[in-house]
């Protein structure tokens, strides 16, 4: 299988291959997703591309492969999480990796990250709090979340302490 | 030691300052607009105002988006501490705690920056005058000894310093919380502002206010007004806050008279025993290890409390041998600051349509209502008092974080909206002046240049504690009163001195040269021409921020140090 086709399987397996519109922006996202990580395992990086995307999908928004998560897990687990951080990821990554997480569907997927979500034992509920915490903060500070379902305003100029939510059409502002 | 001492002439100035933070940006706009040839001499490395490079910067451009890197845990333990301040935005102004290392008795957090400008490109921002209630406070109840100054006579320099650094406020005629020269104040937010009336309701007397920040509301003296990207601890582009890169530092330089000398790392102050004065600095400079001597009539020591007291402490002669000024002993002693991570927050259901644009660099500000002198806001269980700090928001994307069985499409789209609005307000407690509070020099672990460090041995006692006690009843009771629901409140027990980064004391002030290092006037009682204008000098801590204290009294020492040389007498 040549790199576009693995691609191209990959992003079946995520279920993003919808339509033609968004298998293109997934392949544009799983570019970079695929491109070689840095600090964590080929496989390590794709378990954990594959289930930043399930917490955080594409939707009419950019998912988390779009928005540049995976590259953002891998510079922070090499470079910014603690040492203890680092091991007790990379523990939670290995057993998801045994199980071949990126390779079940998306309804297994879901099944798995909700069995993890009340677990006790590793890497069950703190260990998918943490992972969650990085994914959440790589996607919501990410260009692509600024721009697209928050409202960008890096100079806001002014302040009103008390105006209609619906001036913003219920969006909250990128911080 | 090998010391150049060539060209005594051209290493000459009428004054020297010590540090080019707060204080020392003040001491050089003031000598200098006031005819005195001044050389800075700042440690670290020159910061021109507008040369901060992450000002601009979007959170997906930090590679950790703003958050703390291994390598910054290893080499900036100590300043990373307060879990803010060493963020990639922020790093670079904090310094290296491997090549500036000091001790710890007990736990000290010591946070600062060695670059030109200090911490007044970092600082907080809050700007509060001391009133009589703290001036008098150490003569009523005894701890520490009197301050040698009233109100009266500080409130013009208050009003100096107010003019030109531009504070934002709202004046409310309170005698704890002076009024002041201000700028219009910040807006509250809807939240804030029914919190404020339930609380005027229901504690007859208390008041929510504005807080008085140096950020400016409007232009002002040639600064741009505030942008509201609250980004200011990264340098202001706008220069819409105080610092000395912006503020001070070029109206020094607009003299003329303003020589500023980085890398100059003052070891000591030399002292002339004929004359009883001080005659000059000796430096080493950072980059070469190169010892040199520079001389004036009269040194203000602005390195920050700690580092002046270092200074004077390491400046030793026969007639002061341990250290210049120590005839009282207190040299080193009655360290303070303030205790905070205290307070109460909670939620509200109301404004669920409301929201607000803009990120405002500043906050709500509940003035001290405690141990008034008035009988009946006065406490058995503790002396002096706290004010609070807070605010009001609607919550972010992180409320999502732990809801782990919630994920997907419909997760992301609710985290895209605003969540339910909170409040939450801490409070900032007075430290006593205690004389076992202490730094003193550690000759046996030396720096890089070779110079002694600093040990701290200083704790927060009963008095401290007892406090923390009420500021978080307090905090949840006014909460609770307001109408917010799930009202929950906060102590960090593990919150040790220094944390809030108010060193203060180490050379205070006093009426009597047995018992304090200053006079007055900021000057070393045995040596008038040195004066101390930093936190160094503060008699009690208050529970306000010092740092616009600082800039009143070192304008009001540099126009003394002027007077005196005028008539001769320095």
């Amino acid at each position: 299988m040549n790199r576009r086709d693995a691609l191209k399987h990959t992003a079946l397996l995520f279920g993003v291959a919808a339509s033609p519109g968004t298998l293109t922006r997934a392949l544009a996202g799983m570019a970079d997703a695929s491109s070689a990580p840095r600090y964590l395992t080929a496989s390590q990086y794709q378990v954990v591309a594959a289930l930043a995307e399930r917490l955080l999908p594409a939707s009419d928004t950019p998912g988390a492969i779009d928005a540049g998560v995976p590259p953002f897990i891998d510079v922070a687990y090499g470079l910014f999480t603690s040492a203890e951080g680092r091991n007790r990821l990379r523990t939670g990554l290995t057993a998801l990796e045994h199980g071949e997480f990126d390779s079940l569907a998306p309804s297994a997927q879901d099944d798995l990250i909700r069995a993890i979500a009340t677990a006790d034992e590793a890497p069950g509920k703190s260990w998918l709090r943490e992972f969650r915490s990085l994914t959440f903060l790589g996607y919501f500070t990410s260009e692509a979340a600024a721009k697209s379902g928050f409202m960008w305003d890096p100079v806001p100029g002014g302040y009103n302490g008390c105006m209609p939510l619906a001036e913003t059409g219920g969006a909250a502002y990128f911080e | 030691m090998n010391v150049s001492t060539k060209g005594t002439a051209e290493n000459t100035y009428d004054a020297i300052v010590v540090g080019s933070g707060i204080s020392g940006g003040w001491a050089a706009k003031e000598l200098t607009e006031k005819g005195l040839r001044t050389l800075v001499l700042e440690r670290g490395r020159d910061v021109k105002h507008g040369d901060y490079p992450t000002a601009m910067m979007e959170k997906w451009e930090f590679e950790g988006r703003d958050t703390i890197s291994q390598k910054s845990r290893e080499r900036q333990a100590k300043q990373s501490r307060t879990g803010y301040t060493t963020r990639e935005s922020t790093a670079h102004w904090f310094v290296d705690d491997i090549d500036n290392p000091y001790s710890e008795n007990k736990p000290f957090d010591w946070c600062r920056g060695y670059h030109v400008g200090g911490r007044s490109l970092m600082w907080g921002r809050q700007s509060y005058r001391l009133g009589d209630l703290d001036f008098e406070a150490n003569a009523k109840d005894g701890f520490g000894v009197d301050w040698p100054i009233r109100y009266a006579e500080i409130k013009p320099w208050y009003d100096h310093a107010e003019r030109f650094a531009g504070i934002s406020g709202q004046n409310e005629g309170l005698p704890q919380l002076p009024d002041g020269e201000f700028l219009p104040p910040f807006e509250m937010n809807c939240l804030e502002k029914h919190v404020q009336a339930r609380i005027e309701q229901s504690f007859g007397g208390r008041k929510l206010i504005h807080a008085r920040v140096a950020n400016l509301s409007q232009a002002h003296l040639g600064r741009g007004s505030c942008q509201y990207r609250d980004r200011c601890s990264r340098g202001c582009p706008y220069g819409a806050y105080f610092s000395s890169n912006s503020s001070t530092l070029p109206a020094a330089y607009a003299t003329g008279r303003l020589t500023l000398r980085p890398f100059s790392i003052v070891s000591e102050i030399l002292y002339d025993a004929d004359r009883g004065k001080a005659r000059g600095v000796r430096i080493l400079d950072a980059e070469t290890g190169e010892a040199r001597e520079y001389f004036a009539k009269v040194i203000f020591l602005c390195a920050s409390a700690i580092a002046s007291t270092s200074i004077l402490l390491n400046s030793k002669s026969d007639r002061f041998p341990t250290g210049m000024g120590n005839d009282s002993g207190e040299l080193g002693h009655n360290l303070m600051d303030h205790h905070f991570k205290v307070g109460a927050s909670g939620r509200s259901d109301g404004f669920e349509d409301r929201y607000y644009k803009g990120r405002r660099p500043t906050s709500i500000y509940i003035p001290r209502f405690r141990n008034l002198g008035d009988g009946r806001s006065d406490r058995q269980d503790y002396v002096r008092g706290f004010g609070y700090q807070g605010g009001a928001s609607r919550t972010n994307w992180t409320r999502g974080v732990a809801e782990l069985a919630r994920f997907g499409q419909d997760l992301k789209a609710d985290l895209f909206a605003p969540g339910g609005w909170r409040m939450g307000i801490g409070s900032w407690g007075e430290h006593l002046p205690y004389h076992d509070n202490r730094i003193y020099l550690n000759h046996d672990q030396t720096d890089k240049w070779g110079l002694p460090t600093v040990t701290f041995d200083c704790e927060f006692k009963e008095n401290e504690h007892l406090m923390r006690k009420d500021m978080q009843a307090s905090a949840i009771e006014m909460l609770e009163a307001s109408g917010l629901q799930d009202v929950t409140g906060f102590d960090d027990p593990t919150s040790a001195p220094g944390l809030c980064i108010h060193e203060m004391g180490t050379a205070r002030m006093g009426r009597d040269p047995r018992t304090s290092v200053l006079n007055g006037h900021n000057q070393v009682h045995a040596v008038p021409n040195v004066f101390v204008t930093d936190g160094a000098f503060m008699t009690s801590s208050a529970c306000v921020n010092p740092s616009l204290t600082y800039m009143a009294f070192t304008a009001r020492a540099a126009d003394h140090a002027v007077n005196e040389l005028n008539h001769h007498n320095l």
